[in-house]
C-alpha cells in the first residue's frame, strides 16, 4: 500500500520551492542568459553575414555591370580604332600611290628633258660632223651661201628623221 | 524510506532516509551548478556543455509547445527536470536511494506542477481561465454539456496529479527495488548451503550493470515525461482557451 508522508511532501515542496529560488538565482539565470546572449550574437552575426552577401553581390553585379560596359566600350574603341586605322591604310595608300606617280611623272620629264639634250646634242654633232665631212669633199669648190643652205637642209632632214 | 536496503545505506538519525536524499540531491546539483557558474563562458567547455545541452533541450521542447512566452516558465521546467533527473540517477549509486522513489516526493513534485499551472492560467487570463473547465461555447440550451466538461476537466485535472506522481515514483520504485533485490541476492555468494547457489548468485554480478544501464534510461525518459507533462500542462492554461 502506498503511505503518503505529508511531512515528508511538505519538506519536499518547500526544499525544491527554496533550492530552485536560490540555484536559479546564483548559477541556472546567469548560464541562461549567457545562452541567450550567444543565441542573439549568432543570429546577429548571421543577419550580418547576409547583409554583407547581399551588399557583395550587388557590388558584384555592379562592377560586372562595369565590366560589362567597359567590355562594350572597348569594343567600340577598338572598332574606331580599326576604322581609323583603315582609313589611314587608305590615305597612306592613295598618297604613296600619288607619291609614286609624282616620282614616276617626274622621271619621266626627266628622261623627256635628257632625251630632247642629248637628241639636240646628237644633232648639233651630227650636222657638224656632215659639214666636216662635205667641206672636205668639195673643199672650196662650194660658195658659202650653198653651204649654208646645204647645211639647212641636212638639218631639216634630221628633224624629219 | 526502506524498500530494499542495499548493502550500504545513508541514514541520519532523525532525518527521513527520503528527505535526506532531496538534501543530497540538491546539494550535487548545487555544486554541479556552483562549478558551471564559475566556468560561464561565451564558449563553453567541459560541463557547462552538458549543461546547456539539457537546458536548450528543455528549452526547445517549451519554446514549441508555449512559444515566445516560454521563457518566463523556464525555472520550474529546468528545475523539474534536473531534479528528478538527478535524484533517479542517484538510486543508481549504491548505499544511495532515488527521492523520486518516494510517493510523498513524486506527489510532492506533482502538486508544485498543479499548482504553478493553474496560478499561470490564472495570471494569464485572470477569472475567463475558469471559462476553460466548461469547454467549447455552446448555446444557452446546452448549459448541461457545459456542466458535464465540467465535472470532466475536474477530473481530468486531478488525475493529474496522480499520474504524474504515480508514473514517475512507480518507474523508480522498480528500479530502486529490482537493484535492491539483485544486491541482496548476492548475499546467496556467502551463505548459499551448496556450490551450485553460491555459483548461481555470481550471476548478479554480470545482471546487475545491464539493469543499472537500463536504469541509466528510466531515469533519463522519466525525468523527461514529467518535465514534458509540466511543459504540456503549462502550455494549456496559458496559451489554450476553449
Amino acid at each position: 500500500m502506498i503511505d503518503i508522508n505529508l511531512s515528508i511532501l511538505a519538506a519536499q515542496v518547500v526544499t525544491f520551492l527554496i533550492a530552485l529560488f536560490i540555484i536559479w538565482k546564483i548559477s541556472w539565470k546567469p548560464l541562461t542568459e549567457m545562452m541567450s546572449r550567444r543565441q542573439e550574437k549568432i543570429k546577429n552575426d548571421i543577419e550580418a553575414a547576409q547583409a554583407q552577401r547581399q551588399s557583395a553581390e550587388e557590388l558584384k553585379k555592379t562592377y560586372e555591370k562595369h565590366l560589362a560596359d567597359a567590355r562594350v566600350e572597348a569594343h567600340k574603341l577598338v572598332a574606331l580604332a580599326s576604322e581609323d586605322a583603315q582609313r589611314e591604310r587608305q590615305a597612306i595608300l592613295v598618297h604613296g600611290r600619288a607619291e609614286a606617280e609624282k616620282i614616276v611623272g617626274d622621271a619621266r620629264r626627266e628622261l623627256e628633258q635628257e632625251k630632247i639634250r642629248l637628241v639636240g646634242e646628237l644633232r648639233r654633232d651630227v650636222s657638224m660632223l656632215a659639214v666636216e665631212i662635205s667641206e672636205k669633199m668639195v673643199r672650196k669648190s662650194i660658195d658659202p651661201a650653198v653651204q649654208e643652205q646645204a647645211f639647212k637642209e641636212a638639218m631639216d632632214s634630221l628633224d624629219k628623221q | 524510506m526502506s524498500i530494499v536496503p542495499e548493502s550500504v545505506e545513508f541514514h541520519v538519525p532523525g532525518v527521513p532516509p527520503a528527505v535526506l536524499m532531496i538534501f543530497i540531491t540538491w546539494a550535487i546539483l548545487f555544486s554541479l551548478s556552483l562549478f558551471v557558474r564559475a566556468r560561464l563562458a561565451p564558449v563553453p567547455r567541459g560541463i557547462n556543455v552538458f549543461f546547456e545541452l539539457i537546458f536548450d533541450f528543455i528549452f526547445t521542447f517549451a519554446d514549441t509547445a508555449i512559444g515566445k512566452e516560454a521563457h518566463k516558465y523556464y525555472p520550474l521546467f529546468i528545475g523539474i527536470f534536473l531534479f528528478v533527473l538527478t535524484g533517479n540517477f542517484l538510486g543508481l549509486v549504491p548505499g544511495f536511494i532515488s527521492p523520486t522513489a518516494n510517493v510523498s516526493v513524486t506527489l510532492g513534485l506533482a502538486l508544485i506542477t498543479f499548482v504553478y499551472y493553474h496560478a499561470q492560467g490564472f495570471r494569464e487570463h485572470g477569472l475567463k481561465y475558469l471559462l476553460q473547465f466548461l469547454g467549447p461555447r455552446l448555446p444557452w440550451y446546452l448549459f448541461p454539456i457545459n456542466m458535464l466538461m465540467l465535472v470532466i476537466e475536474l477530473v481530468s485535472h486531478t488525475a493529474r496529479v496522480i499520474s504524474l506522481s504515480l508514473r514517475l515514483f512507480i518507474n523508480i520504485f522498480a528500479k530502486e527495488v529490482l537493484l535492491g533485490i539483485l544486491a541482496s541476492l548476492l548475499v546467496g555468494f556467502f551463505l548459499g548451503p551448496t556450490l551450485i547457489d553460491k555459483g548461481l548468485s555470481l550471476t548478479i554480478l554480470f545482471l546487475r550493470p545491464l539493469i543499472i544501464l537500463l536504469g541509466v534510461l528510466v531515469s533519463f525518459v522519466q525525468a523527461f515525461i514529467f518535465a514534458a507533462l509540466a511543459i504540456v500542462y503549462v502550455a494549456g492554461a496559458v496559451t489554450e482557451s476553449h
